[in-house]
């Protein structure tokens, strides 16, 4: 217990990465937990992850986020560059040696649909496979999250099996089905560099 | 109307693109405006036409006209 409590103490690792517009910066939960608990009463957000709706307490909310270590499990923190202002997270964890469980939350609505989760993501695949060891990401989606299929989809993971019925939507109180998708090292490998010789097309706004 | 017109269709509003109907070979790879938002707005047109929700596989499956059009069928 003495051992567990010196470790809860012990400042994370800093991990920081840059993308071209963000800056994703590994933090605990309690600072996840204490900065974005405005998100708590959000329930298009709550809805997405599948989560309960409140009332929360600020302990009560904290909790719902694993422990992060910056080691194993990661929190995201993710701000536009040059900016404190919070807009979402992004989850990295470690369940297994070389297996990451990834989890997106974006918080900050005005965000949503202008292509954060496939830039963030991306940036943390590399993250994953280049550093970290990783050697597969996968994810878990329910059933009625439409757009978080279609951010695995596009980033080039699989559909790996769906899990009939296993999840239950706590508002609507529907029962879901679980989608799986993963992506291995070598896959996202290959993808990236066909990417790096295709020039980038034409766009008339952000995609994602 | 057939499925491969009302799929264009529905594709089209729902990216906003500025024809009444999506191109014939418009996909999630080829057009910029089928983001995730946008993808949202897909299948809940689709939902709306047929008039029962989409299974997960399925939604997995809408990724360019042809495919839309089969969801329409």
């Amino acid at each position: 217990m003495f051992k567990s409590l010196l470790r809860r103490l012990k400042p994370l690792p800093r991990v920081v990465i840059e993308t071209e517009r963000f800056t994703l910066r590994g933090v605990s939960r309690e600072w996840l937990g204490r900065h974005s608990f405005r998100w708590a009463e959000n329930e298009a957000f709550l809805d997405g992850l599948g989560w309960p709706p409140g009332p929360y307490t600020r302990r009560k909310w904290t909790r719902r986020f694993t422990r992060s270590d910056n080691r194993k499990v990661f929190h995201f923190a993710i701000f536009p560059r040059g900016s404190d202002h919070l807009i979402g997270s992004h989850g990295v964890f470690f369940t297994e040696p070389g297996s990451a469980l990834l989890y997106v939350a974006i918080g900050d609505l005005e965000w949503w649909g202008k292509g954060v989760v496939q830039e963030v993501r991306a940036a943390l695949l590399d993250f994953v496979f280049d550093k970290a060891g990783g050697h597969r990401a996968y994810g878990q989606v329910h059933g009625r999250n439409a757009a978080s299929m279609y951010n695995y989809q596009r980033l080039g993971f699989r559909h790996e099996g769906t899990m009939r019925q296993q999840r239950l939507l706590p508002r609507s109180n529907e029962r879901v089905d679980l989608v799986m998708f993963g992506l291995l090292k070598e896959e996202w490998l290959a993808r990236r560099s066909v990417r790096e010789m295709r020039p980038d097309p034409p766009s008339t706004r952000n995609t994602g | 109307m057939n499925a491969l017109d009302q799929a264009r269709r529905i594709i089209a509003e729902a990216l906003a693109l500025p024809t009444d109907l999506a191109p014939m070979d418009g996909s999630m790879e080829t057009l910029p405006e089928w983001d995730s938002i946008g993808h949202v707005r897909i299948v809940l047109a689709v939902e709306a036409a047929i008039g029962r929700p989409l299974p997960p596989d399925a939604m997995l499956g809408a990724i360019d006209v042809p495919s839309v059009a089969a969801l329409l069928d």
